[in-house]
């Protein structure tokens, strides 16, 4: 009887001693949560007084009321201070109370343990034998996993020799000699405008999506075929890019554009082309949410989907809240501006082009009926609106390409339900034919030799001539035909072969003739990435990372490699010498040849220049 | 402790009771405790605001700034002050488990140890810590170790190669913490305590050599109880801490097991102890009562006789495991040296160099405070980043270093796990026993050297029946 007595008085204990610990740490917290936000100097009258002094240096009464403050401050902080001291130890006391007292009545009960009998069969040892192997197996499989983990999370700034690095510094000291040269130049009024580039710079450059003709063609045939994302093998480089975005690489020379973007942060990315080390990276303001919601964006479009652009002076940036912006290849900011956040459907994501010094944009939203859509040249330089037409048609998330028919440039577009095109001079309409009812026209329009190709899902593959005038929907369309139409990549023209991905399944049609498709291939897998092409072989990067090269032929699709960049991709590939630049979920990939391959590279292609 | 036995045996009441009928108290205590480590926390988060980063020197008046100054060391008297009562708590401990076979006493030293040597000393000087001095001392002859640090990595170590882990039972404050907490302990599997145990010997890999190359002393710097003995600490801390004492509760001593790299070094060391504690002070009679209490999983039962074919798979196994260590261990090395790039990282100077470097590329536009106080020295940025990229270089051997100690210690357990040893009765792990004592009072045997009971049948009925049959008792049930 005295020992269950006991064991009572001793359970009260421990739980009256257990509530005063979780009271006293309750208090505790409370005081913490309340005084951790705290910062005494900043109490508003007491600020207040020390910014009247400011103006009256010479008030004594003020300098007494600080002062006196400044005291009354300090003590109350070492007052609280005590409160949480005193706190620490009659809490400690109260929980260890509790422990002893816990321990002692767990002690009093405490009974022998009931082992079951034990089983026939193997022993722990020969178990573990058996399960302790895989075990370490997994332990080791963890240890790459890490590996791989602290890599990625680890970039470093710093190159791995101090040879490479005095070579980065004297290129960034070049390259800052030159805007300084610029800028001393600058004295003069007017800072000096660069030069528009030549067509055979614009060429071998990729200032735009799908290249400088938006067709997807690469002008080299060197490029690679063959890498190991996992090893590293075939990988020049790659890094990670800060802020997520679906917009594809841009390239020119040595340096290799990107966006990125959330809701509430826009940033434009420049990298070295020959490290991949991140040159300047700069925010832009979100000018068109001021006084507006942020625009609701779906997952697959995200804030950043547009393709930046450049005309080899500027790189210009789109985003889905409507900012626009350009800037030097130094970083600087030339100009931004709000276009007012578009209402799309999933988020804008047509990306940019440039002509004539102007940037293109392809700005259709709403339903058609709410004349919002428009399609504007920007001036490079300055910023301001050159020309601007209205386009009676909803949301699109296609792309304009420039191109030149016949001396003349044109400037094409797709919408619901025209593909339509401009002249860049005054953005008067040259011609347009009707070919997407009632579509939600994603992909861009190609120009070949005279044709212009335009597919899309819910609608047709259209084969238009170019030199049209005015609607020419029933005399200029050579043919279209309707099989296994895409909904979101561009088709990609050969020779031969007009080539639509579409869902995973690749449809070859006689580009001359049209007609039934001349065979169809199930890849098995899911495609976003617009096709390229590099000599006569495809280049298809799918969503979850795998790369198909094939080659098509009149009867069959024929496979020439496989490879894997690691991470999932949904953007298209930027074809460059030697080199192709892509970017994944996470990273922008270099595929190709080390630094000191293409700054020999460059330097070729530099001093040919000369 | 007669009473309680004698409580139990008068009321009839059956020595062995359904699981369910015990979980009462523990439970109880398990809440408890839950409640004791948000306090702790809690009294540790509201300490942690620190007054001479809110408050400015006072204006308006003649406050002297106080000057830096230099400590009073605790001269000759300190020193051994300290490692005279680390001798005296390591021979009590040695004394309590194997001497006196006294739990209860084993328990009161841990509590002791706690309050001298966790709270009053906040947990520093320790030997776990200490590992780092004797790498550095090693390693950098410039370094003067400490008699005290000296004196705190050896004894520990001394005391296990006579006496087994009794530092762990109720010396080290970590340990300490951990016993007094593991109240509601579960089982955790052979093959995944020994494969977590391996992270040990790799976290102690990675210590000696950050340790070696001055990159810091990651072991004092992640340990996660000093923020509760000093009752403050940075968030991240408090929130590891917390999270290995939550895990505590029901994993009997994660640190210890898992993490701590004395505890890797003690356990090998304990393998080749002269004396070593023993379950039952006498013959074991197979009861099988210890193996369930042990809340480290460190009480092994009997083997039984393997079949001739088990047999030749097991030495086939042995010989995979022979082949494949040496291919495992140039395999991690290599994996080593991918990692020179983060380890290098770790050096505060190497990441300065990054920062500096990003602020001169302009990625980043704001400058640290490190960045600033670099600039102020006059130091150049060449030769800044010349140490940075000459350390990851070094790191490069180093991490291909660290990456074969850790194929090392893999290899090892692929061999380990693949030999074959006899037990005839139940017996302590050798490495993995902590000498803490709790198997005593359920030893049958113990209790009738204790005089408690006149025979171990009163405890265990049928034990002279498994006795006289020559086989253990759960077998014969």
């Amino acid at each position: 009887m005295k020992a269950i007595v006991s064991y009572r008085s001793i359970l009260m204990t421990a739980v009256v001693a257990a509530i005063f610990s979780t009271i006293v740490c309750a208090l505790l917290l409370v005081d913490a949560a309340y005084r951790l936000s705290k910062v005494p100097t900043e109490s508003p009258d007491f600020v207040k007084d020390r910014l009247d002094f400011v103006d009256q240096p010479n008030n004594d009464e003020l300098r007494k009321r600080i002062r006196q403050r400044d005291l009354e401050l300090r003590q109350e902080y070492f007052r609280e201070q005590r409160f949480t001291e005193t706190g620490s130890y009659l809490l400690l006391g109260g929980v260890a109370l509790t422990l002893i007292m816990g321990k002692w009545a767990l002690t009093i009960r405490r009974k022998l343990p009931a082992p079951k009998p034990k089983e026939s069969g193997p022993d722990s040892d020969e178990r573990l034998s058996h399960t302790g192997l895989w075990a370490v197996s997994v332990l080791i499989l963890a240890l790459f996993g890490t590996t791989w983990a602290m890599k990625a999370s680890s970039p470093s700034a710093l190159p791995a020799t101090l040879e490479e690095l005095a070579a980065l510094r004297e290129r960034a000291e070049e390259n800052n000699g030159e805007v300084e040269a610029a800028e001393d130049k600058g004295a003069a009024p007017e800072p000096a405008i660069p030069e528009l580039p030549t067509p055979e710079e614009v060429r071998q450059s990729w200032p735009s999506f799908r290249g400088p003709d938006g067709s997807g063609i690469s002008m080299f045939a060197n490029v690679p075929r063959s890498w190991d994302a996992a090893s590293g093998e075939g990988i020049a480089w790659k890094t990670p890019v800060p802020l997520s975005g679906f917009n594809s690489p841009i390239v020119w020379k040595d340096r290799v554009f990107l966006s990125g973007a959330t809701e509430d942060q826009r940033a434009v990315y420049c990298f070295d082309a020959a490290t991949g080390q991140i040159l300047w990276q700069k925010d832009v303001a979100g000018n068109a949410l001021s006084g507006s919601d942020p625009p609701r964006v779906s997952q697959d479009t995200g804030y950043a989907a547009p393709t930046m652009a450049t005309d080899g002076r500027f790189v210009y940036a789109m985003f889905a809240t409507g900012d626009l912006t350009a800037f030097d290849f130094a970083g600087n900011e030339m100009w931004s501006q709000s276009l007012g956040v578009p209402k799309n459907t999933y988020g804008h994501a047509s990306s940019l082009a440039t002509v004539q010094g102007s940037v293109i944009v392809q700005f259709d939203q709403g339903n058609g009926k709410d004349d919002l859509s428009r399609l504007l040249a920007i001036d490079g330089v300055t910023g301001e609106t050159v020309w601007e037409v209205k386009r009676a048609m909803p949301s699109s998330w296609s792309s304009p390409i420039v191109v030149q028919h016949d001396g003349q440039v044109q400037l094409i577009t797709c919408g619901d339900p025209w593909v339509i095109a401009n002249s860049p001079v005054d953005g008067k309409e040259i011609w347009r034919v009707s070919c997407f009812e009632r579509a939600e026209v994603g992909p861009s329009p190609v120009y070949v030799d005279g044709t212009v190709f335009a597919a899309n899902d819910m609608a047709a593959l259209s084969a238009i001539r170019a030199d049209g005038s005015g609607d020419v929907t029933d005399t200029h369309t050579l043919w279209s035909s309707d099989f296994n139409m895409p909904d979101t990549c561009s088709p990609l023209v050969t020779d031969e072969f007009v080539l639509l991905m579409s869902f995973g399944l690749l449809t070859c049609y006689d580009k001359k003739e049209g007609g039934d498709p001349l065979w169809e291939e199930d890849l098995e897998a899911d495609f976003i990435s617009s096709p390229g092409l590099v000599g006569n072989q495809v280049y298809l990067f799918g969503k979850e990372g795998n790369v198909l090269i094939v080659e098509p032929t009149r009867d069959e699709c024929k496979r020439i490699a496989e490879a894997d960049l690691g991470e999932e991709c949904v953007t298209s590939p930027a074809f460059q010498d030697g080199r192709i630049y892509i970017r994944g979920m996470e990273h922008l990939i270099c595929i190709g040849t080390a630094a000191e391959s293409f700054n020999r590279a460059l330097t070729g292609i530099v001093s040919t220049e000369k | 402790m007669n009473k309680l036995v004698l409580t139990s045996r008068t009321t009839g009441t059956p020595a062995r009771q359904p699981a369910h009928r015990r979980a009462g108290v523990p439970v109880l205590q398990a809440g408890l405790l839950c409640v004791f480590i948000i306090v702790l926390a809690g009294s540790a988060v509201a300490d942690e605001g620190l007054p001479e980063l809110k408050f400015p020197v006072p204006e308006f008046s003649d406050h002297p700034i106080p000057t830096a100054s230099v400590p009073d060391v605790d001269g000759e008297v300190g020193t051994v002050w300290d490692i005279a009562i680390l001798l005296v708590f390591l021979s009590l401990a040695s004394y309590f488990t194997l001497v006196s076979r006294s739990r209860r006493d084993v328990l009161l030293l841990t509590i002791a140890s706690l309050i001298w040597f966790g709270f009053w000393r906040q947990g520093c000087v320790c030997p776990i810590g200490a590992t780092q001095n004797i790498a550095l001392a090693i390693f950098d002859s410039t370094y003067v170790v400490p008699l005290t640090v000296v004196a705190f990595f050896i004894l520990p170590l001394v005391f296990t190669l006579c006496f087994g882990r009794t530092f762990c039972a109720s010396v080290c404050p970590l340990g300490a913490m951990q016993e007094l907490i593991a109240v509601r302990t579960v089982a955790v599997p052979r093959w995944l305590d020994h494969s977590l145990g391996l992270v040990a010997y790799i976290y102690l890999g990675a210590a000696v050599i950050f340790a070696a190359t001055r990159t810091g002393f990651i072991i004092c710097r992640y340990d996660p109880f000093i923020p509760f003995f000093r009752l403050g600490g940075n968030t991240d801390m408090l929130i590891f801490g917390s999270s290995i004492l939550v895990i505590g509760l029901f994993v009997g001593r994660p640190y210890c097991r898992y993490l701590c790299p004395y505890g890797a070094i003690l356990r090998v060391l304990s393998c080749f102890s002269k004396w070593r504690l023993s379950i039952p002070p006498d013959t074991c009679v197979n009861c099988q009562l210890c193996e369930d209490v042990c809340p480290y999983g460190a009480i092994h039962p009997p083997t039984v006789m393997q079949s001739t074919g088990n047999r030749k798979k097991g030495k086939q196994q042995l010989g995979m495991a022979l082949l494949a260590a040496p291919v495992v261990i140039a395999l991690i090395a290599c994996l080593g040296t991918m990692i020179a790039v983060p380890l290098a990282q770790w050096h505060p100077e190497s990441r300065l160099a990054e920062q500096v470097r990003l602020e001169e590329q302009g990625v980043t536009e704001s400058t640290t405070d490190a960045s600033d106080a670099f600039r102020g020295t006059g130091r150049s940025v060449e030769d800044l980043y010349a140490a940075a990229i000459g350390r990851r270089s070094r790191f490069v051997k180093l991490g291909a270093l660290l990456g074969a100690w850790t194929g090392i210690v893999i290899g090892i357990k692929l061999i380990y796990l693949s030999l074959r040893r006899r037990r005839d009765d139940y017996q302590a792990d050798r490495a993995g026993c902590v000498s803490c004592g709790r198997c005593y009072w359920y030893c049958p045997v113990e209790k009738v050297r204790l005089g408690l009971i006149a025979d171990i049948s009163e405890v265990v009925p049928g034990i002279e029946l498994a006795q006289k049959e020559g086989f253990p008792l759960g077998e014969s049930e």
